[in-house]
C-alpha cells in the first residue's frame, strides 16, 4: 500500500479507510445515464466523523497531490461527483448530525453529509419543515444539495437552497476549515457572496461540512389540484394570471402530454379504466396551496375562478392527484416507482431553463430532438425553482444503457437541447449542473466569464485536487472523460 | 460453477438497480449506520455484484465477508420492487460453493446439522414439572419455541407455556433453519424445512415465540417451494386471539408505565404483524410511546442474518442506537417479541437505566390467575 493511504488510515483509524476494490465500485457510478459497463473508480474511500477529519483527509492529499471528491447520497445525474482521475472519495454520509435548532430564529444547523428526509424527520415532530424537496430526498444530503443547486418542489414558495443557506463550515483544499455566511441574518449587504460561490460548485472549490439553513413552521393544511391545459405554454400563462391574483402557490409543475400520459396509464393498470381527459387537453398543471384551512380554501376557489374562467378542465380523480403527488412529494407509492419504471431502460434528462414566454420553442426542440437521436419520450416536467414563475425543466427520455449507441445519442441529445436553450435565451442546466456531461459547452454558457470562473477555482484550489475534470473544458484540462 | 451460478438469476434486477440508483435502501441499514461505507447497502451490494458479473472482480474472502455483514433485517426491500436479501443470500451461496465460508456461520450450520440447533447445545432443554402437565400429544396446536427461546432465552418458552392452555411439543429440537437459508447455506435449510413439514403434519395451528421461525415458516418455506399444512401463528398473534376469544385475561400491570415497543423485523416489516403487540402492551395497562422509527422503518436489533455470531462488537453497537432511541422516549421499559432481538437488546442496553422484555414474559405475569385473587 502506497504511502499516501498508510497515512490516510493512520490519521483516521484502518475502519474508516479502504482501497480494497470491492468498497471502490460503489462510489464508481452516479445516476448518469453511463453504459452499463462503464465506472470511474476512486482509488480510496475514507468515512470521517468530523470537520476535523476532512482537515486531515485534505491535508494529506495535498501532500501527495491526490484529487479529493465528496460524495453525498449518490444520486447526481451529470457525473459531478465521478472518480475521473481515480483520488479519494470522502463519504459524507457519515457526518450526519444536528448541531443545533434554534427555534426562535428558525434555523437549524446540521452536518453535511444528512440527508434531507432525515432534517425533515428531526423537523416535523416540532412543527417545523425544510422545504428544500428533492424527489431524491431520502438519500441526498444537504450539502450536496448546496454544492449541485439542485431544485425542490416547493421552489416557487421557498426558493433554492440559496434562500435557505445562512452559513457554512468548508475545509479548503490545503485542510484549513472556516465558517463563511451572514450567521443567521437572513440576509446580508456586506462583502462578496463566498458562500453563494460555493453553491453549484459542484465541489471544485472546497468541502462543506456543516450547514446553518432557514428552516419554517410545517403548513397545517395542503390542497393539491391538477388541472388540463391545451399546452405547457399555456399552464406557464396561467401562473402569472394565479399570482397576479394574490394567491401563493406552495408548488407548481407542468407536465406535457407524455407525462400526463404516464400518469393515466398507471391509473388505467390499476382500476382498469381509462382516465377522463377532455379532448383538447395535452398539458397537465399542478398546484399546491398551504395553510390554514380557512385560507388554503379561499385560495382554491380563486384559483378554481381563474382557471375556469380561461376554460381549462380541472382532473379531480383522486386515485391520479394521490399518485401524482406521491411522485413529487410524498413517495408513498404502492411499490417504489423508480425501480418499476427503469427495469429495461434508464431515465435520463435534458435540464435546460429557458424564459416563461419561450416554453413552446423549446419544447418543439424536445421533439424534434427525441425522434433525430432515437430516444423514447418519458416527457417534460417543468418546475419552478425559484419565488415566482421561474421555469426549469426536465426534458426526459429512456436510454437503452446496454447500448453504447443509445447512450452516446442520449448525450448528443442533451447536448442539442443545451444548445437550443442557450439559443432561447436560456441556460443549459437547472437543476443538475454541469459535472462531466456538459463541461465541452461551458465556454458557450459563461463566455469570457468562464475565465473569472478558472481564476477563482486556482485561487480556491491552486493544486487543482478538488473534484478534478468538471464543469472547465479540455481548453483547462486537456484529459478526455467519458460518460 | 459458471454454469450453476445463483446469482446470474437475479442479473435484471441487479442492473435494475444499477438504473434507478434512488438510493432509498440506506437510510436505516443497520450497518450502513455504524461503518458508513456503501458497500453495506442494498445499492453498494448490487455495485459490486454488478462488478461480478461484468468479470471485474472474483469471488474471495473478502467478498464472502462483506456479503455477511448483514443482518437480513429488510429495510432495503421497504421502498423496491426487489426483494434484496433474497439476492444477496442467493451471491452467498455462490460464495459458499466457491469455498469462501464465513467460521462462525460455518460452524453454525455444522451445529444445525449435529444437533438440531445453532448453539450446538446437545442436550434438550429440560420442561419445568409444572408445565409438563399442559403438555398433550393430543393437542392439535403445536408450540414450536424456536432454538433461541429454547436454548437461550428460556424464560420466554416457559412464559409462553404458561399462557397456554394445552398443547403438543416436538420431542427434539429441530431448527427452522432461518439462520441457514440467511447466511448461504439454503440446502441445509431445505433440509430442515423438510423435516418439519413432517414432524408438523396433523397440527391445526402452530404457535412460535420467535419472529425469525415466523417469517421462516410463513414466508420463506413456501419460496422454496414448501407449504406447511398448519396455520402458523406467532405467539403476539396467538395471545391476541385467546383475548379476543376470552380465554387469557390480561391484568393491568403496566399502569403508570411508559413502554416503547421495538419491531422486529422479521414480524413486522417482513409479515405486517404490527398492531397485535401493540394491542397486548395497551391491553397490560401500558402507556405506549413510539421511537421515532417504527413499523416499517424501524431499526434493526443489530444481531440478524448471523452477523452477531460474526461481529458481536457491531451488533452489540447497533443495538446500542437502539436501546438509546428507546430510552430518548422517555420509556421505562423497552418491550419487544423476539427472543433474539431480547438477547441482542439486552446486551446493547448494559448500564442503561432501561428494562428490556419479550412481551410473552409481560402477558405470563399479567395474566389473571382466579387461583392468585
Amino acid at each position: 500500500m502506497s504511502d499516501i493511504f498508510i497515512e490516510l488510515k493512520n490519521a483516521l483509524g484502518e475502519e474508516r479507510v479502504s482501497t480494497n476494490i470491492i468498497d471502490l465500485f460503489p462510489y464508481s457510478r452516479d445516476w448518469s445515464p453511463m453504459y452499463h459497463e462503464k465506472d470511474y473508480l476512486p482509488e480510496a474511500v475514507c468515512v470521517p466523523l468530523c470537520t476535523d477529519d476532512i482537515c486531515k483527509i485534505m491535508k494529506i492529499a495535498l501532500k501527495y497531490r491526490k484529487p479529493v471528491i465528496a460524495w453525498g447520497g449518490g444520486t447526481g445525474m451529470g457525473g459531478d461527483n465521478l472518480a475521473v482521475k481515480g483520488g479519494i472519495v470522502i463519504a459524507t454520509r457519515s457526518m450526519s448530525r444536528i448541531l443545533e435548532l434554534d427555534e426562535t430564529n428558525y434555523t437549524l444547523t446540521v452536518e453535511a453529509g444528512a440527508t434531507i428526509e432525515s432534517i425533515n424527520d428531526f423537523l416535523e415532530p416540532r412543527g417545523l419543515w425544510f422545504p428544500h424537496d428533492p424527489e431524491s430526498k431520502p438519500a441526498s444530503t444537504i450539502g450536496a444539495a448546496m454544492m449541485c443547486d439542485n431544485d425542490g418542489t416547493f421552489g416557487i414558495k421557498y426558493g433554492g437552497i440559496v434562500d435557505y443557506l445562512l452559513n457554512c463550515v468548508l475545509v479548503l483544499s490545503n485542510g484549513e476549515k472556516l465558517r463563511v455566511g451572514q450567521r443567521k441574518a437572513a440576509s446580508t449587504s456586506s462583502g462578496y457572496k463566498t458562500m453563494w460561490l460555493l453553491i453549484g460548485s459542484e465541489g471544485t472549490l472546497a468541502t462543506v461540512t456543516e450547514m446553518t439553513i432557514r428552516v419554517f413552521p410545517l403548513p397545517r393544511h395542503r390542497y393539491v389540484m391538477l388541472w388540463l391545459t391545451p399546452t405547457m405554454q399555456d399552464a406557464v400563462d396561467a401562473l402569472y394570471e394565479i399570482h397576479k391574483s394574490g394567491v401563493w402557490l406552495e408548488s407548481a409543475h407542468v407536465n406535457d402530454g407524455y407525462r400526463l400520459d404516464y400518469y393515466t396509464q398507471a391509473y388505467r393498470e390499476k382500476t382498469g379504466m381509462p382516465a377522463k381527459i377532455p379532448e383538447g387537453f395535452g398539458s397537465l398543471l399542478a398546484l399546491t396551496i398551504a395553510g390554514d384551512e380557512d385560507v388554503v380554501n379561499f385560495q382554491k376557489g380563486k384559483i378554481t375562478a381563474i382557471m375556469e374562467k380561461m376554460k381549462y378542465s380541472l382532473l379531480d380523480n383522486e386515485e391520479i392527484v394521490r399518485g401524482w403527488w406521491a411522485s413529487k412529494h410524498t413517495l408513498q407509492w404502492e411499490r417504489n416507482k423508480w425501480p418499476s419504471g427503469q427495469k429495461q431502460a434508464k431515465f435520463g434528462a435534458a435540464d435546460v431553463a429557458v424564459p416563461p414566454g419561450r416554453i413552446n420553442e423549446i419544447y418543439d426542440a424536445y421533439i424534434r430532438y427525441t425522434e433525430k437521436y432515437k430516444l423514447k419520450k418519458v416527457g417534460a416536467a417543468i418546475y419552478n425553482s425559484r419565488p415566482h414563475v421561474s421555469p426549469s425543466i426536465s426534458f426526459a427520455v429512456y436510454v437503452d444503457d446496454h447500448d453504447k449507441e443509445s447512450v452516446d445519442n442520449f448525450f448528443s441529445y442533451v447536448h442539442a437541447m443545451s444548445k437550443e436553450a442557450l439559443g432561447l435565451e436560456g441556460t443549459m442546466s437547472s437543476y443538475i449542473g454541469d459535472g462531466i456531461r456538459l463541461r465541452r459547452l461551458t465556454r458557450l454558457e459563461h463566455e469570457k466569464g468562464l475565465d473569472i470562473m478558472w481564476n477563482i477555482k486556482k485561487i480556491f484550489d491552486p493544486d487543482l485536487i478538488l473534484n478534478p475534470g468538471k464543469i472547465f473544458p479540455k481548453e483547462f484540462d486537456p484529459t478526455d472523460y467519458e460518460v | 460453477m459458471q454454469e450453476s451460478r445463483k446469482i446470474d438469476k437475479y442479473r435484471d434486477d441487479i442492473y435494475t438497480c444499477i438504473r434507478s440508483r434512488c438510493g432509498f435502501c440506506f437510510s436505516n441499514c443497520p450497518i450502513f449506520l455504524t461503518k458508513g461505507l456503501e458497500t453495506y447497502t442494498s445499492r453498494g451490494k448490487s455495485m459490486i455484484i454488478k462488478a461480478f458479473l461484468e468479470g471485474k472482480i472474483e469471488l474471495s474472502e473478502d467478498l464472502a465477508k462483506r456479503f455477511s455483514q448483514c443482518t437480513n433485517c429488510g429495510f432495503c426491500t421497504t421502498n423496491c420492487d426487489v426483494d434484496r436479501p433474497d439476492i444477496f443470500n442467493a451471491f452467498k451461496e455462490d460464495l459458499i460453493e466457491a469455498g469462501y465460508v464465513i467460521g462462525s456461520h460455518e460452524r453454525i450450520c455444522e451445529s444445525v446439522c449435529r444437533y438440531g440447533n445453532p448453539y450446538g447445545e446437545a442436550k434438550d432443554y429440560q420442561i419445568p414439572l409444572k408445565y409438563m402437565s399442559k403438555i398433550d400429544d393430543d393437542s392439535d396446536v403445536l408450540f414450536y419455541a424456536g432454538c433461541t427461546a429454547r436454548f437461550r432465552e428460556r424464560s420466554i418458552m416457559e412464559a409462553m407455556m404458561e399462557i397456554m392452555d394445552r398443547f403438543a411439543l416436538l420431542d427434539e429440537a429441530v431448527c427452522c433453519g432461518s439462520v441457514l437459508l440467511r447466511t448461504g447455506n439454503r440446502k441445509e435449510a431445505e433440509m430442515q424445512a423438510r423435516k418439519l413439514k413432517d414432524l408438523f403434519q396433523g397440527y391445526r395451528t402452530i404457535v412460535t415465540a420467535c419472529a425469525g421461525c415466523y417469517n421462516m415458516l410463513v414466508e420463506q418455506y413456501p419460496k422454496m417451494g414448501i407449504e406447511l399444512g398448519p396455520e402458523i401463528l406467532h405467539s403476539t398473534q396467538y395471545i391476541k386471539r385467546l383475548m379476543d376469544q376470552g380465554r387469557l385475561h390480561l391484568s393491568k400491570i403496566g399502569t403508570g408505565i411508559k413502554a416503547t415497543y421495538h419491531d422486529p423485523c422479521h414480524i413486522g416489516r417482513k409479515d405486517g404483524i404490527f398492531e397485535e403487540p401493540r394491542y397486548i402492551i395497551r391491553a397490560m395497562g401500558f402507556e405506549l410511546v413510539e421511537m421515532p422509527r417504527n413499523r416499517e422503518g424501524a431499526l434493526c436489533c443489530g444481531a440478524g442474518g448471523g452477523y452477531k455470531s460474526m461481529e458481536d462488537d457491531t451488533a452489540t453497537g447497533i443495538s446500542r442506537i437502539r436501546d438509546t432511541e428507546a430510552k430518548s422516549t422517555g420509556a421505562d421499559i423497552l418491550i419487544t417479541a423476539c427472543p433474539f432481538c431480547v438477547r441482542n437488546l439486552r446486551d446493547g442496553g448494559q448500564g442503561m437505566d432501561l428494562s428490556i422484555v419479550d412481551i410473552v414474559e409481560l402477558a405470563a405475569n399479567a395474566k389473571y390467575r382466579p387461583d392468585k385473587v
